[in-house]
């Protein structure tokens, strides 16, 4: 009984994606380009990088590069008080 | 953590150096290639994690300790804080007008890594901090597995 609720469950779910995927827009054609092709034609000028991802990570969304570090930094703070030394 | 045996041992002597070198080359690189601070700071860690087991717990923690870590990780928070907060758009700017790290060169980079103004110092810092992050967990992981 529940194998057979579970293996209807699943079907379903994953009908559903299947269904969401084949009405989803074409890879590599987002709906809005303003920015990307603002962030590709004006990068290299306005930061001085080649790297066009580097410039968004460390430019133009320099603040949320701060929180990654600092959601790296709270993790390895758990890990210091979970695993320290019991001296 | 257990040392392993003697062929492990030579192998790991002389492949860490190339490690380390090869993430430190894809952290300064990270403002004209691919890559950056974050996955050039984990392949120095790993190069830290080679060792860690293929020497053992006892003899690596000779060589890193793990407070060692903790403080450089912080040091590199602090720092990059200072640098993108209160520095920020002044230094970025003046950054740029100097020499050393002038902007890059419009169109084809053909490897000039003094370019990129403030990008460089923040790669290089959020590499530290990475690494150092990454390696304390992996020295207090191994001590947990000693005891």
């Amino acid at each position: 009984m529940r194998k057979k609720v579970g293996a209807v469950i699943l079907i379903l779910f994953f009908s559903f994606m299947l269904f969401g995927a084949s009405e989803a827009r074409d890879f590599g054609e987002p709906e809005y380009i303003d920015l990307d092709e603002h962030l590709i034609e004006n990068a290299q000028e306005d930061t001085g990088a080649n790297n066009v991802v580097t410039a968004v990570l460390y430019d133009y969304r320099s603040f949320d590069t701060l929180g990654e570090a600092t959601v790296l930094f709270a993790a390895i703070a758990s890990v210091m008080v979970v695993l320290r030394r019991m001296a | 953590m257990k040392e392993m045996s003697t062929i492990v041992k030579s192998i790991t002597s002389l492949m860490y150096i190339p490690i380390l070198v090869f993430g430190m080359y894809i952290i300064i690189h990270g403002h004209i290639l691919p890559g950056g601070g974050f996955q050039g700071g984990v392949i120095v860690a790993t190069g830290v994690a080679l060792v860690f087991i293929a020497y053992g717990t006892n003899k690596a923690n000779q060589w890193f300790s793990s407070k060692a870590m903790f403080s450089l990780m912080s040091l590199a928070a602090v720092l990059y804080f200072i640098v993108k907060n209160i520095g920020g758009k002044r230094l970025s700017e003046f950054l740029l007008e100097t020499e050393i790290f002038g902007p890059a060169p419009v169109g084809i980079n053909p490897g000039f890594i003094d370019s990129g103004g403030v990008l460089g110092p923040l790669n290089i810092l959020v590499g530290i901090l990475v690494f150092a992050a990454v390696s304390y967990a992996i020295i207090v992981l191994s001590q947990m597995e000693a005891e």
